[in-house]
């Protein structure tokens, strides 16, 4: 019962009518309360031409009624490409993208980063990358003639990430 | 003059002012006032005994001036001028304090010092009432013309009611024909009339009227004067054809070279240089169209002339001059309408690209038999019946961004219902599809209609319609998110419509500019106030009524031309009007005719004549407003406001500054 966004009946007493406060207080999110779902935002959203759960109403009355669980469920809200397509069409001025950019902070403040987005951020934090080049990937570059990938700047990164909370949020460095 | 007997009455107005300000520690420091022989409280001074308070007070004899501590003067001072005539006192010998409004209700978190303050309000109030003097209401000669701007169902109606009541009315239409809007109707929600039907036989009593004097092809460029006396002057512009020769057969339409496109079809069919509006067009006669006539252009072609010469009436007249008129009138009612939004800017929509895409107005004319297509819905491209047709909600309505309005345009929910309507009656198996966000079908037999268009199996997707784009077949896609089933769709249709919404009409603002009255945030002209005094402006006389104040239905409409033709006639309909004496007065002994006050009336109601073989300043008391400006640069103290002189301000003053 409750929980999972294929549940179809929603259980009120999951929902949290002071959570939308707490978002509005954040620079971005301010007018999530005017949304009238009239659903203009969601035809032109490139996620939601292509998946069953991403829709930028759907995100905002769920902040709206204070469905905590469900929002942070799974990495929905890091689906969000931030391409703005949703703010070009609000006819009430809601800022979807910047409503989703607040959210994300709310979990963070919480601990709450879906796992394939702190996987990158840990890769980061270790190696400087969110990728890992490989050999045959060096190999390729020398080839056709690109100079050599520098080596990232540790220093600013891990100061970047020490004084944003990030290092603590993403469960401390590895060392290499 | 003994020494004034002044009765203080303080309200408790429940506990709006008693709740925050001790009233019974300010009875008893008012009473001790200089001039104050009595003060008392009341739960509600308003209420009938607590009017007769007052009355028996002064019928006994025991007071002649009247203090009322209480609201607003806004609300009740007419109440207690009333009590005041009623025993036999001048009303004019009442002074209200307002200790709620500007006390309790904005100090409510400080008793102590509102009720300080309360004291000190009063005070002042006693010493300006120390001062009052009894005075007469002024009386004013009223004309009993009315002008009533603009031809449309709003301004036809009210010219007909105020006709048949036997007031002369201007009828002022700037297009060659009346009719406005609703001409270009096919049917009306929800009886589905038709709207000519309805309209014309109005249209014909209007122009048939003995007291009714239209000008068409006409505008108002002047405005002067005040309620009970204005001055207007209306341009004539030329119709370059003779009204009283014109046959309105139409010979010269079929000659004229030139075409444009037609404003009355919305630009789905031409008309010619010289025209009739449309078949219904009162007055029924060509009109030519100087800005595109080939003979205003470039001084060629005459044809209509001599075709109207050699075989019909000889009307067409190019010599034909402006003309300007002047109209005394005693009330002016404003009834100029509305445009429909154009949507070209919203680019999602393709309106102006595709030309499949049109509004509702255009679908209008399409339905209506005396259209371009005579009744047949066809699509503009390739005159195809379209199987699809998708109609899209709140176009430029309901929405912040830049060129859209913030308000709901009101009527095109129902008018996207009847259009559906209309298609599957004509049509039965034509797919009609309405994105919307929500469905205002508010009045009587709206929700009704609703359901009827349901039943035809109209269908109905609630999903704000984001893009429309034309697919390689020719044919438009539509694409919305239907929010009850939170899926995205894509759909193909023949046809789209867009319910634009509505915009005050043009010339708005030019308009508000000549007579002085204000517009709304909105654009449309500003009611006195929206909930008790919809057809008023804040200039007494001037009215406004219909579309013209703001989106709505024909039934509205109506009601309030009557309501602005009713409001009218009771203005002008004892021949004079009664205005309040808070106008400026000329001490006649102290006026040197130095025209300092003439110089700086904003109203132009002061002026230096000659009297008596001097130089006096003389007051038209229907046009002062009683600002005061006047007094302040009298060098002499002539010229002073009634019941607002300088000596009673002063009073006031010091009696709070010490």
């Amino acid at each position: 019962m409750g929980g999972g966004m294929s549940s179809l009946i929603l259980d009120m007493r999951e929902a949290d009518p002071k959570f939308k406060y707490r978002v509005k207080a954040i620079p971005g999110a301010e007018k999530l309360t005017v949304c009238f779902q009239c659903g203009a935002c969601t035809p032109d959203c490139p996620v939601a031409k292509r998946t069953d759960i991403f829709r930028p109403r759907r995100i905002v009355r769920l902040a709206l009624l204070g469905f905590k669980k469900r929002l942070f469920s799974g990495n929905l809200l890091w689906l969000c490409l931030g391409c703005f397509s949703c703010m070009e069409m609000c006819p009430q001025g809601v800022k979807p993208t910047e409503l989703i950019e607040a959210l994300r902070e709310i979990g963070a403040e919480e601990g709450i980063l879906p796992p394939s987005i702190k996987d990158m951020m840990k890769a980061l934090l270790s190696t400087g990358r969110i990728h890992r080049i490989t050999k045959a990937r060096e190999k390729a570059r020398a080839k056709m003639g690109l100079p050599a990938l520098e080596e990232p700047s540790m220093e600013e990164l891990e100061t970047i990430f020490a004084s944003s909370g990030l290092a603590e949020l993403v469960g401390g460095r590895e060392v290499k | 003059m003994g020494e004034v007997r002044i009765g203080v009455y303080i309200c408790h107005c429940g506990t709006n002012i008693a709740g925050v300000v001790d009233v019974e520690e300010v009875r008893k420091y008012v009473e001790g006032l200089p001039g104050v022989v009595l003060a008392k409280t009341y739960p509600y001074m308003c209420s009938d005994p607590g009017q007769n308070l007052i009355k028996e007070d002064i019928e006994e004899g025991l007071i002649d001036r009247v203090v009322v501590a209480a609201c607003s003067p806004r609300l009740h001072e007419p109440t207690f001028r009333r009590v005041l005539r009623e025993a036999g006192l001048n009303p004019y010998l009442l002074e209200m304090a307002n200790i709620r409004e500007q006390c309790s209700w904005v100090h409510m978190r400080e008793p102590k010092k509102a009720t300080e303050k309360a004291k000190d309000i009063i005070r002042m109030a006693v010493a300006k009432a120390r001062l009052l003097s009894p005075l007469q209401p002024v009386e004013v000669p009223a004309r009993r013309e009315v002008l009533v701007i603009g031809g449309g169902i709003a301004g036809i109606t009210a010219a007909l009611d105020l006709a048949n009541a036997g007031f002369r009315v201007y009828l002022v239409e700037r297009a060659p024909s009346i009719g406005g809007h609703m001409a270009q109707l096919d049917k009306t929600f929800p009886t589905m009339d038709c709207s000519q039907c309805i309209l014309t036989p109005r249209m014909v009593d209007v122009a048939r009227h003995p007291n009714v004097q239209l000008f068409t092809n006409s505008e108002v460029v002047g405005v002067e004067g005040f309620a009970g006396n204005f001055k207007v002057k209306v341009l004539k512009k030329p119709y370059y054809v003779d009204l009283d020769k014109c046959t309105g057969c139409g010979l010269c339409v079929d000659f004229c070279p030139i075409e444009v496109p037609s404003e009355f079809d919305v630009g789905l069919a031409p008309r010619k240089a010289i025209y009739i509006p449309f078949p219904q067009a009162i007055p029924h006669v060509a009109v030519i169209d100087p800005e595109h006539c080939l003979y205003f252009m470039k001084k060629k072609c005459m044809v209509c002339e001599e075709v109207c010469q050699e075989l019909a009436a000889g009307a067409v007249d190019f010599s034909q001059q402006p003309e300007e008129v002047e109209l005394d009138v005693g009330a002016i009612i404003v009834a100029t309408g509305y445009d429909l939004y154009d949507p070209t800017q919203d680019e999602e929509y393709g309106y102006g690209r595709y030309e499949d895409v049109i509004t509702a107005l255009q679908m209008e004319r399409l339905l209506s038999a005396s259209g371009p297509t005579r009744g047949e819905v066809v699509r503009p491209s390739d005159k195809e019946k379209p199987k699809k047709v998708a109609y899209v909600q709140c176009v430029g309505s309901r929405s912040l961004r830049p060129g859209h309005a913030s308000y709901c345009s009101r009527v095109c929910c129902m008018y996207a219902i009847k259009q559906a309507l209309q298609l599957k009656e004509k049509y039965p198996d034509i797919d009609v599809c309405i994105f919307y966000i929500d469905l205002r079908t508010f009045g009587r037999g709206y929700e009704e209609f609703y359901w009827r268009a349901q039943e035809h199996g109209v269908r109905f997707i609630r999903g704000k319609v984001a893009e429309i784009w034309r697919s390689r077949n020719g044919r438009l896609v539509v694409r919305a998110e239907d929010t009850l089933t939170g899926r995205v769709l894509e759909e193909e249709f023949d046809m789209v419509v867009l319910s634009a919404g509505l915009r005050p009409s043009k010339g708005t603002e030019e308009l508000a500019a000549l007579l002085k009255i204000p517009l709304g945030p909105d654009g449309f002209f500003l009611e006195a106030h929206p909930k008790l005094r919809p057809v008023d402006t804040v200039v007494d006389g001037i009215f406004v009524c219909g579309t013209a104040t703001g989106p709505k239905d024909i039934v509205d409409t109506v009601a309030q031309a009557k309501a602005a033709a009713s409001s009218a006639m009771a203005l002008l309909s004892r021949g004079k009007i009664v205005i309040e004496p808070f106008v400026a007065a000329v001490d006649e002994d102290r006026c040197r005719g130095c025209g300092r006050c003439e110089e700086v009336c904003e109203f132009g109601a002061v002026a230096v004549e000659e009297k008596d073989g001097r130089l006096v300043a003389h007051v038209n008391e229907a046009l002062c407003k009683g600002c005061g400006a006047c007094s302040v640069c009298c060098p002499t103290g002539a010229i002073k406001v009634r019941n607002f002189r300088p000596e009673q301000i002063r009073a006031m003053v010091s009696s709070v500054a010490g």
